[in-house]
């Protein structure tokens, strides 16, 4: 129990360009969304969490720009450098110390302003495997190789899997429409079993939970060992450890969950991660990652994409799920529930 | 009519290396070897080594030789290259490298280290691992 | 809930640490926080860390510092803002402490600003927005320039003045031993040294530094000294460089702000006589005068007179950065937090040869590139 809820929340459509717009914009955009949608004004929102990157921003406290698109100005404001799931705790911190009634959290990517590869090989080891030129996708290939080997799996697991996001993602107006061919990209991983580099933004407004909302039942971070080699990359690593302390919070049962919108960059880590919170529900109705990768925002948009399961009366009790550091280096695990 | 402005950032950094990692690297330009640390409580051997253990906290004041061969454990053909992490004979963590000089690549098989002639102490003295016949 | 800092721990800042990598740094100054609060690692339940990623050109550097933050296996949460990273990783510790979420928190910040050949400018210059200030105005002292002129035009304070805020901050570094710059200056060095960016001299404004600073928030301290938090703050303008001119309709000035905000939660209604000691984040001399001022510390021009008439001595009225500040160590990520050990010690009785006498209420800010002002309140009283 945190004693905070979600009130309302927004996301841009997902797409590979958005050049029509920068990312304050894109901020924007999805801020006025969201206050339209909720009925709230800026003047009612008591603090402002943000969650970007500044490598993925080409930008030094990139988080500047984002202050007047959230309405920021004048509040007491600040950010978390992680995926938008781990903004999420910090934003409910605030509420939960009693010091604001609410919280306006918001999340961008805009991977197209830059070179995605060569951003994401800038977060792995700089002094051992930096110098290699190694990046996200051949990350990726190692762990999907790794999981499909330790398990005995054929790679059609992966096919499989790939299908399914892919027809979760053509349901979800908001995914990213791709071309994909099918080839090999990072052996065993196919273009179409690694996550899209998306432009894309996420809001959500918190509240205290007298406000009603969406309760966040319980939350569980983790953080792994850094370098690829120090683990077993095919097992679910720290994840389990951050599920468990979510359920603990929340008082719930991995049975217990209706539905599990999970961050998974590869469909090798949709199976993974999966396995990791030990869920046995449906997963990823939107698509998950793999359907839309808008950088920092993926998390949020995974509890964005629970709460609206649980208000449409889909599910009762959802898990949303973030991720930071491409193979799971650090984990976010929220666990949402239907106010009874 | 959508407007870009071009930028680049170009920066050089210079990273030290540290305790650990500087006697890692000075013993693999010196000596063409690799050396890894040990934690004392755990036993665990990390290679790189490290200053002190993620796990237990506790500075890891033992060095150890490692290598001079590997084992595949995982290993990726991807754009950015041929990759492989490799488990050096002694050690429990793996070692990030690329695989050369091979007509296939295995995991399971046993590599070992192509050293450059000219080495300033980088993990790029070590152009990659070939594979030498053997599999485990 | 009420939240007490029980720990620090800061490593020796100097220009370059060449013989440590990141988690090495890190490690230093977790281990001191740790021996301070007495506490085993497993007493923490979770980390919050700051490093601005351009500095160093480390992207997830939080991630590689695991090593040396104990992160591995507990949750750790990156919060980087600029200049204000420190003092923004104060307040998310506070929070997530006085959330009831975590009992105790450890708050890590660093820089190492010489792996970049610019130091702090290549880095900070990215700041900028891309198509309008990056290609002219970029760097970290325009915002301060502009600032600076402001103050001089307003009251006509001279150069002289000013200089005697690094004169005495170096007087106080001096008796620092974790102070990277600690010989001393007299004004007329200062009034001489190299123009940065008019009026701002090279000696009236801060160093870069390699170092890094952990400290220990948490609900239960037991039976150790303490350092409770009376107030929490944080106020934010600029988006252009345009918004920090006074002149501009919309003009906040982030500090007084902020600082009226903490204030009024710690109860504090004299700030001059309310208050005991002063952590200021003071990037250059005039900055310190501007901001003594927005904090209620003095009148407007006055200022100046607070280092003249020795008032802000260690031994004076109203001590400021008895540490030495900004002006004579400043790892960026670290810098902020800083401000907030080194008020904590004051309250402790643990600031060694800078102990300010009868300390109980001590106030720490940070500043970032953003105008973003941030203020924590410490003291010897729960509430």
């Amino acid at each position: 129990m945190t004693g905070v809820s979600i009130l309302g929340a927004a996301q841009t459509r997902h797409v590979g360009r958005r050049d029509d717009a920068n990312y304050m914009e894109l901020a924007f955009e999805v801020v006025e969304e969201l206050l339209a949608r909720t009925g709230w004004t800026h003047d009612r929102v008591g603090t402002v969490i943000g969650a970007s990157s500044d490598f993925w921003d080409g930008r030094t406290i990139s988080e500047i720009a984002i202050q007047d698109a959230a309405g920021a100005a004048g509040k007491s404001a600040s950010k978390v450098s992680m995926d938008g799931a781990f903004a999420l705790v910090y934003a409910a911190a605030r509420i939960a110390s009693g010091a604001f009634q609410t919280c306006l959290v918001v999340a961008h990517g805009k991977a197209s302003e830059g070179n995605p590869r060569k951003i994401a090989n800038a977060g792995f080891d700089p002094l051992y495997q930096r110098p290699l030129g190694i990046d996200d996708h051949a990350a990726l290939g190692l762990q999907a190789r790794a999981f499909l080997e330790g398990r005995k799996l054929s790679p059609s697991a992966l096919a499989e899997s790939a299908a399914q996001s892919r027809e979760a993602a053509a349901r979800n107006p908001n995914a990213h429409r791709r071309e994909t061919r099918h080839v090999l990209e990072a052996d065993p991983l196919h273009d179409d079993e690694i996550a899209p580099d998306s432009d894309g933004a996420c809001a959500v407004l918190l509240g205290a939970s007298t406000f009603g909302g969406v309760e966040l039942a319980g939350f569980g971070c983790a953080t792994d060992e850094h370098a690829l080699g120090a683990r077993d990359l095919g097992q679910a690593g720290v994840l389990p450890k951050a599920a468990q302390e979510a359920y603990r919070r929340a008082g719930l049962g991995p049975r217990e969950i209706d539905v599990a919108e999970i961050h998974d960059a590869s469909s090798a880590q949709t199976l993974l991660w999966r396995e990791g919170l030990g869920v046995a529900c449906p997963v990823n109705p939107s698509g998950g990652a793999m359907g839309a990768q808008p950088g920092f925002a993926t998390g949020l948009v995974r509890v964005l994409e629970a709460y609206e399961r649980i208000v449409r009366g889909e599910a009762r009790t959802a898990i949303a799920h973030g991720m930071t550091g491409f193979v799971g280096q650090a984990h976010c695990v929220w666990i949402l529930r239907r106010r009874s | 009519m959508d407007v870009a402005v071009e930028g680049r950032i170009r920066i050089p950094y210079r990273w030290p290396a540290g305790r650990a990692g500087g006697m890692f690297l000075s013993l693999l330009a010196s000596e063409g070897r690799f050396v890894g640390s040990r934690c004392a409580p755990c036993r665990r051997v990390a290679v790189p080594p490290t200053s002190r253990c993620c796990r237990c906290h506790v500075e890891c004041a033992e060095t150890v030789p490692v290598g001079p061969e590997g084992t595949i454990v995982t290993w990726t053909s991807s754009p950015a290259g041929l990759f492989a992490l490799i488990r050096l004979d002694g050690a429990d963590s793996a070692l990030l490298h690329r695989i050369v000089e091979a007509s296939e690549v295995r995991t399971g098989m046993r590599v070992a280290a192509v050293f450059e002639k000219e080495r300033k102490g980088s993990i790029l003295d070590v152009a990659g691992f070939r594979p030498t016949g053997g599999v485990r | 809930m009420n939240v007490a800092i029980i720990g620090s721990g800061q490593t020796n800042h100097r220009s370059r640490r060449l013989d440590v990598n990141a988690p090495e740094l890190i490690d230093e100054a977790v281990q001191a926080a740790l021996a301070d609060a007495r506490l085993a690692p497993d007493g923490i339940d979770a980390i919050v860390v700051g490093n601005m990623e351009h500095f160093e050109g480390i992207h997830l550097s939080d991630l590689w510092a695991g090593e040396g933050t104990g992160a591995v296996g507990k949750p750790q949460i990156k919060v980087a803002t600029g200049g204000t990273t420190g003092s923004s990783l104060a307040q998310a510790a506070y929070y997530l402490v006085a959330s009831g979420f975590y009992r105790t928190v450890l708050a890590v910040g660093w820089e190492r600003l010489s792996d970049s050949e610019g130091e702090t400018t290549t880095g900070i210059v990215t700041a900028f927005d891309p198509i309008y200030e990056r290609p002219t105005l970029a760097g970290a002292v325009s915002g301060l320039a502009i600032l600076a002129c402001q103050y001089q035009a307003k009251h006509g304070t001279k150069p002289e003045e000013a200089a005697l805020v690094v004169v005495q901050a170096r007087e106080n570094a001096a008796k620092n031993p974790h102070a990277h710059l600690k010989q001393a200056v007299a004004a007329a060095d200062v009034v001489k040294s190299p123009l940065l960016s008019s009026p701002i001299r090279y000696l009236d404004m801060c160093p870069t530094s390699d170092g890094a600073c952990a400290v220990v928030f948490t609900s239960d301290p037991g039976d150790r000294r303490c350092a409770w938090v009376r107030g929490v703050s944080s106020r934010h303008n600029h988006t252009y460089l345009g918004d920090v001119a006074e002149g501009a309709a919309d003009f906040i000035h982030t500090l007084q702000l902020a600082s009226a905000d903490a204030y009024r939660q710690a109860g504090i209604r004299d700030p001059r006589n309310d208050i005991d000691v002063v952590e200021m984040y003071e990037p250059c001399t005039w900055a310190a005068l501007d901001w003594a001022e927005a904090m209620g510390l003095c009148g407007p021009g006055e200022a100046a007179g607070l280092w003249a008439s020795g008032t802000a001595r260690i031994d004076g009225g109203l001590p400021i950065n008895p540490s030495g500040g900004v002006l004579c160590a400043n790892p960026i990520g670290a810098t902020g937090l800083i401000r907030v050990a080194e008020a904590s010690m004051q309250v402790r009785g643990t600031a060694g040869a800078c102990q300010v006498a009868d300390v109980e209420t001590a106030v720490a800010t940070g500043f970032g590139g953003s105008f973003w002002n941030e203020v924590m309140i410490v003291g010897a009283r729960k509430s």
